[in-house]
């Protein structure tokens, strides 16, 4: 069983922020085209961008289909407060169009809810998407402009233990209006402090380019602290990406290690499918350079282990794929 | 023969800790130590080995301290209780006179700090008597308890109370599991202080810890010249090659008196036993110039113990 534990879908025009000049720029850059002219890569991320919209999850669908992709759960994000939300549609709205999309797909997308801890209705929001709409867990995106052990959080906090889901926090460096030191992992660590039995996933792994040092120090600290590492296909190479992996093995344990994409349609230097089978590839590379990683860690990380910490109904599968440690 | 000094390192008894600590902690020493094979790597194991290494008057210490050749051993007791929950902890107060009975016991062989949270409305009056009762010969801080170090309403008092014993404070630094709280262990609030205090003896424990902010303490000390760095803990992470070169990277940038050995042993020794630790430290003239690095006898021994000697002032 294959999980994408961190992709997203957009339905319509104007559901995450508004576009700005130079929108962009950032990802031309630091995704892997560097071998082909800034002219190309820009028409090619304006041509993915321009085909991103997924109004009924067809196109989601069909990149799962050929990555042999099992479920994938979105995550919203309410990045409107630093954007005034102008011109947004509302974050209950997209909340619930995400729903709609778990009804219209059922057993292939899930969804986390996602919501800015600072609107005054972010409990009643994140209590209506547990209940009736079956979302998975939360999500949260400190960058937008609070920590996440700021006091503010807390009653987000009680409520998923309440309802024993996860949280799941972007974490890493953020462009635009976003502030990144609202992401760095150590305020996450001391949220894992405050409320030990709670499953708390840290976004893009901090973004390895970024942070990820410092979120795998509070993983190792942190044992209910979850690594999901969507992003890094942009940033590590294979010989990085083996090493970290058997590192997070020994040392954290393989069981807190999370396939994510972070894809959303824009499928930038890397395909899902090949993300995928790039990790199944995991196995065979690690013996080449003379480690030890097998097929089984190996889906654990695919999908197991996302299966467990988000709870999905289709995690009796999962079990039967490979060990499920206690 | 040069003195061989444990500059940070615990005695434990039942009662000393809170309970609340078992669970984290275990979980993630079970893992994070080089324990990566079954039975080792389950938090059970870990948490047998702690209570297997309860001694409460030092015996257990002192034999182990013989067959690592270790001279002398300084205790750092930790306050968790002005926090997590003291049910069957017994108090701070009485933690710390017990650890100066030990030093007693082992008189020129255990030397103790006075551990004790800052936030304690009499904190600067329990440090006053270990210092003058109890034999404490400096202060340790465990600001991943909640507190930061350079917060100048509650921890300036005891460095002002550490100027006029004129004793050296130690602090904890580099994430923690558990209820503890990482961030208010980074090592850049040391900074302040320094700034703050020139002539306070700081010194940083486990050196920010080599796996978390290690490199963040190490570039810190280039700049603020009276603080100190201990590597315990290091011997969890560290390779051979990597602890040579970081050691002589250490000694050109901030210099070889200010790097003191520590092992954070607790009763129990996971990964490398105290006398592996030691030796591993002897070996490093050798490893450094099979690295190609220049490591002299005499500059290993000063971080072995002549700089805590020095540095805590120990009448050895």
């Amino acid at each position: 069983m294959i999980v994408d534990a961190h992709m997203h879908i957009f339905r319509a025009p104007n559901w995450s922020m508004r576009a700005q000049p130079g929108a962009g720029r950032g990802w031309v850059r630091w995704v892997r085209w560097y071998d082909m002219p800034p002219e190309e890569a820009q028409r090619r991320y304006l041509h993915s961008v321009a085909n991103h919209l997924d109004p009924d999850g067809r196109k989601t669908l069909a990149r799962m289909d050929e990555a042999g992709c099992d479920v994938s759960v979105m995550m919203p994000m309410d990045r409107g407060l630093p954007y005034n939300d102008e011109g947004l549609v509302s974050i209950t709205d997209r909340n619930e169009g995400c729903y709609e999309l778990t009804q219209l797909h059922p057993g292939r997308l899930s969804s986390f809810c996602g919501v800015d801890p600072r609107r005054p209705y972010a409990a009643d929001l994140l209590r209506r998407g547990l209940r009736e709409w079956g979302m998975k867990g939360l999500k949260l995106y400190p960058p937008t402009g609070f920590y996440p052990d700021d006091e503010i959080v807390y009653p987000l906090y009680k409520i998923c233990a309440e309802h024993d889901v996860p949280v799941l926090f972007h974490q890493g460096h953020s462009g635009g209006r976003l502030r990144s030191r609202y992401a760095h992992p150590m305020y996450v660590d001391t949220v894992a402090a405050d409320f030990p039995e709670l499953r708390l996933v840290l976004g893009h792994g901090g973004q390895i380019q970024g942070w990820g040092h410092e979120a795998l120090a509070v993983a190792i600290y942190k044992t209910n602290v979850h690594i999901e590492f969507s992003l890094w296909q942009h940033w590590a190479s294979v010989d990085e990406l083996v090493q970290t992996f058997v590192w997070i093995r020994d040392r954290i344990g393989i069981d807190r290690l999370i396939f994510g994409s972070d894809m959303t349609n824009v499928e930038v230097s890397l395909t899902l499918k090949q993300w995928v089978d790039t990790v199944k590839m995991f196995p065979e590379w690690a013996k080449q350079r003379g480690y030890r990683l097998s097929a089984d860690e190996i889906d654990l990380v695919l999908g197991g282990n996302a299966a467990r910490a988000y709870n999905l109904p289709e995690m009796n599968r999962a079990a039967t794929v490979g060990r499920v440690p206690a | 023969v040069s003195v061989v000094i444990d500059a940070h390192m615990h005695i434990n008894d039942r009662g000393w800790n809170p309970m609340e600590l078992r669970q984290g902690m275990s979980q993630s020493w079970a893992r994070q130590v080089r324990w990566y094979e079954p039975p080792k790597s389950d938090p059970e194991y870990y948490w047998a080995s702690v209570e297997r290494g309860r001694d409460p008057l030092g015996d257990k210490t002192i034999a182990r301290m013989d067959e690592a050749g270790v001279t002398v051993s300084v205790m750092m007791p930790m306050d968790h209780t002005y926090n997590l929950s003291a049910e069957g902890v017994i108090p701070i107060e009485e933690k710390n006179r017990l650890c100066g009975e030990a030093a007693k016991r082992h008189a020129g062989r255990l030397f103790t700090f006075c551990g004790v949270d800052p936030r304690r409305p009499n904190a600067v009056a329990i440090f006053d008597q270990a210092v003058t009762e109890w034999g404490a010969i400096g202060l340790k801080l465990y600001p991943t308890n909640g507190f930061y170090a350079d917060d100048e309403e509650v921890c300036y008092p005891l460095y002002r109370r550490c100027l006029a014993h004129d004793v050296p404070v130690l602090l904890h630094q580099g994430h923690s599991a558990g209820r503890h709280k990482s961030k208010y262990g980074h090592p850049i609030h040391l900074d302040a202080v320094a700034a703050d205090f020139p002539e306070l003896r700081l010194i940083l424990g486990h050196g920010g810890r080599i796996e978390t902010w290690g490199h963040e303490a190490m570039s810190m000390l280039i700049y603020k010249t009276s603080i100190h760095i201990e590597l315990s803990l290091w011997q969890h992470w560290t390779s051979v090659d990597d602890l040579t070169r970081l050691v002589s990277w250490m000694r050109d940038r901030i210099g070889i008196d200010r790097i003191h050995f520590g092992s954070d042993m607790g009763g129990t020794e996971v990964s490398l036993t105290l006398k592996e630790w030691v030796d591993v430290f002897r070996m490093m003239p050798e490893w450094a110039k099979q690295l190609g690095y220049r490591l002299s006898r005499e500059e290993v021994d000063m971080i072995l113990g002549e700089n805590t000697r020095v540095f805590y002032r120990i009448p050895v």
